[in-house]
């Protein structure tokens, strides 16, 4: 508004010097008086209308009517002060510019108004306003807030203001002022009289209607207010507008919840707009049924702006089938370094059993791939929002987690991977994704997925049910952008646990098979072993004294057979039983005797469980 | 058209006498009287730029009698430490219209300047800049208490701006159902 008075400002200055050169032509100087009178009258019935409203009284009437015909007067005396159009003055009646010529303060005091560069100043109810907004000043202010209609235009001195080449600004920052008022419709006063700027500044001559009796009044009573406590709500409305459109929409929402004068001003469509296009450009393009619903944009941003929760236990994938949309809109934005660098909106068909049945996947790019004007594209710089939308619910939800939560390298195609997943209830994760071309810099897809616990895909009729879930679910709250990472860490975590503990089931199964199969070998060798055994078992009856008795008739000394009896482990008499056994078998053979023994029945009874054993030897 | 050329030029003479007084006098509420160069007034303040060009500065101190002295005082410190800090250049050049233009942060010198403030001083200052049309100033101070509002609860922002809750109690648990996500405390 302000800017716009610096525009109006150099536009009336362009004027002005147009003016100037022109021949005060009798013609254009009655046009501009009709002008003058026009506003007086239009002015002075406005301020009527204000005082009949404000307060009671046929006194304010009264005063108001006096105050309609000063201003006419001043309109007049002040082109009667003006050397150039003299003749005008007949035109007045002598009685109605007496109270003026009377004023003992004469001309308005600027410094009681808001002179700006246009040389227009309002105090359009400035007052007014801003008491209609604080209720703490409410009935302090009763008594200024019917006066201050205050509208002065400058002299004829603007074309030698101290501003750099105000032409040159003119006709670029004036419709600037159009766009000013028309962006905040009723948010500022002082921005209405832009309207007629054009029309003023056709007079360049100076007009002034004030009342000033009223206005020195109400801006005494501005300044009492200003020495004591000045709270925000004491402030003008345009200003506070100016700080709400600073505020986040976390906080905007906080705010209104502070207290009701704030809830109405927090309400405002057009904040909330900003807010979602800043978020998301491409909401823009969305078509959208309730679009002229004045809190269409506040819910669109409680709907899309934070993260869904985890927190709903209930598991989306058993949701009914008829409450699936049947169509799903995406708004995709991607922005790299934060400069958008793509911006669409997707419409995807989800009513058709092809779509059910196949994996859900949504596609944003549409061509081969593009690359950024500013040069190669890093991943980890990227940021994608992606909202997709129900358009017949008008419900909404984020599907990405803006900051990529992850960036995998495919080493085998040169691609790069960032992924903005969001973890939702029931173990799934929307899993966004824009694959990147390392070699060339430049974006080749980009691409909403659903993925499910183990890392499979999820059907199109299981990931619209997921996300009809999400959109009617619950929303978290702060610091969401860092936990979506954290979230989706601990999913990538906990499908890498279930891949191992899968793995782990597997491997155990391996070992009980080979272990089976170890333990039937094992078996096997114990078989044999046993068998060996057995041998010793048929001695172990023998007596050991009987046996050492033998040994010492046969002459065995020692055990010449270690190594087998080793192998076999057999014990001390087993032993000793096998050694006698080939003493006596290699003395039968020194002595040419085959089967004849010859020590005595002593040793043929040792032999006897030897009976029908054997022994091949060599001849 | 003769005649009026004659004229322009003899009030410009007029003018440039004026002009030779580089400050210009403030006089605030409780009529303390402050001095500020004339070439930051003009270029910091469109109303003040409008005063001086429109010859309507009173040299005995003009009238500013919806400014306090206090709020006068931090306005024009302010003045005097932005005319050594920014070429003027860049300040016209930023004046797009607010909803598309980039805000410029505030310096480091600026945001000292109302960090050192209290509540009431800020708010103050806040409908001086506003009343005498100081853009960059009120952009600095708007920011200022759109920062001291980010991130709070409404209980926060009640207890900081003293803000008084007139709500009923059905009315609060209704909105706070359906801002549920906005809320920090949760």
């Amino acid at each position: 508004m302000i800017r716009g008075n610096a525009a109006a400002f150099s536009h009336l200055s362009s004027k002005r010097k147009e003016i100037g050169e022109a021949t005060e032509s009798t013609r254009t100087w009655q046009r501009r008086e009709h002008h003058a009178a026009q506003l007086a009258t239009m002015i002075s019935r406005l301020y009527l209308l204000c005082c009949v409203t404000h307060t009671d009284a046929p006194l304010t009437v009264v005063v108001t009517g006096v105050a309609a015909i000063r201003t006419f007067v001043r309109v007049a005396s002040s082109y009667s002060r003006d050397g150039g159009i003299h003749r005008r003055q007949r035109k007045i009646p002598e009685k109605l510019r007496a109270p003026a010529a009377q004023d003992p303060r004469g001309p308005p005091a600027w410094s009681h108004v808001a002179a700006t560069p246009t040389g227009l100043s309002v105090a359009l109810l400035r007052r007014g306003f801003s008491a209609r907004q604080s209720p703490r000043r409410r009935g302090h202010d009763e008594q200024s807030s019917r006066k201050a209609v205050t509208i002065y235009t400058n002299h004829n001195h603007l074309a030698r203001s101290s501003y750099p080449n105000p032409t040159q600004e003119a006709s670029q920052t004036s419709n600037l002022s159009e766009q000013t008022s028309s962006i905040l419709p009723g948010r500022t006063p002082r921005s209405y009289p832009f309207h007629s700027t054009s029309s003023m500044a056709a007079a360049p001559r100076s007009m002034a209607f004030a009342d000033e009796m009223f206005s020195s009044a109400a801006f005494a009573s501005d300044a009492d207010g200003a020495v004591g406590e000045t709270t925000i709500e004491d402030l003008p409305v345009d200003v506070l507008g100016q700080v709400l459109r600073r505020l986040d929409g976390a906080s905007l929402a906080a705010l209104g919840c502070a207290s009701t004068t704030f809830r109405d001003l927090a309400a405002d469509p057009d904040a909330w707009r900003a807010l979602c296009l800043a978020l998301c450009p491409s909401l823009r393009d969305v078509p959208s049924a309730d679009d002229h619903h004045k809190d269409h944009h506040r819910r669109l941003f409680a709907d899309a702006f934070p993260f869904p929760a985890m927190s709903p236990a209930s598991s989306p994938l058993v949701g009914g089938g008829d409450g699936l949309p049947t169509r799903l809109v995406s708004a995709v934005d991607l922005h790299h370094r934060g400069a958008c660098i793509m911006s669409r909106v997707v419409e995807t068909d989800a009513a058709s059993g092809w779509f059910h049945g196949a994996p859900f996947r949504v596609d944003a790019l549409v061509q081969e791939g593009f690359s950024s004007p500013a040069g190669p594209i890093t991943p980890a710089d990227l940021s994608l929002s992606w909202v997709l939308i129900d358009p017949d619910s008008g419900r909404a939800v984020n599907a990405s987690s803006r900051r990529p939560v992850a960036v995998d390298r495919r080493w085998l195609t040169g691609e790069t991977v960032a992924r903005f997943a969001v973890v939702l209830a029931g173990g799934v994760a929307l899993d966004a994704a824009v694959t990147c071309d390392e070699r060339f810099g430049h974006v080749r897809e980009v691409s909403l997925c659903i993925e499910d616990g183990e890392g499979g895909g999820v059907s199109g009729r299981g990931g619209l049910a997921v996300v009809a879930a999400a959109m009617a679910g619950a929303r978290q709250g702060r610091g969401a952008e860092e936990e979506a990472r954290v979230r989706y860490e601990e999913f990538v975590k906990g499908r890498e646990a279930r891949k191992e503990r899968k793995a782990r089931r597997e491997g155990i199964v391996d070992l009980c098979c080979s272990g089976v199969g170890a333990a039937a070998f094992v078996g096997f060798l114990v078989m044999l072993t046993f068998r060996a055994n057995v041998n010793h078992d048929c001695t172990s009856n023998v007596n050991r004294k009987e046996v050492d008795s033998v040994a010492g008739k046969v002459g065995v000394r020692g055990c010449h057979m270690e190594a087998v009896a080793q192998m076999l482990k057999l014990d001390e008499e087993a032993v000793l039983v096998m050694e006698v056994q080939r003493k006596l078998v290699l003395e039968d053979l020194l002595n040419g005797w085959h089967g004849h023994l010859h020590h005595g029945g002593a040793v043929a009874e040792l032999m006897k469980p030897l009976k029908g054993e054997t022994f091949d030897v060599p001849e | 058209m003769e005649v009026d050329k004659g004229k322009g030029e003899a009030e410009e003479t007029r003018k440039v006498a004026e002009a030779d007084r580089d400050t210009v006098t403030l006089k605030s509420s409780d009529g303390k009287l402050f001095e500020v160069s004339k070439e930051a007034a003009a270029r910091l303040s469109t109303v003040l730029a409008g005063m001086i060009a429109g010859g309507s500065i009173d040299d005995n101190g003009t009238d500013l009698k919806q400014i306090g002295s206090e709020a006068l005082e931090n306005v024009v410190d302010y003045c005097n430490k932005h005319a050594n800090s920014i070429p003027s250049a860049a300040l016209i050049s930023s004046s797009i219209s607010f909803n598309t233009a980039p805000f410029k942060e505030p310096e480091e010198w600026e945001r000292k300047f109302v960090d050192r403030l209290s509540h009431d001083a800020l708010f103050d200052l806040v409908e001086a800049a506003n009343f005498l049309g100081m853009e960059r100033l009120l952009d600095v101070t708007c920011h200022k208490i759109s920062e001291m509002m980010k991130g709070k609860s409404p209980d926060q922002i009640r207890e900081v701006f003293n803000i008084k809750n007139d709500y009923t109690k059905e009315e609060l648990e209704e909105i706070r159902q359906e801002l549920a996500w906005a809320f920090y405390d949760d």
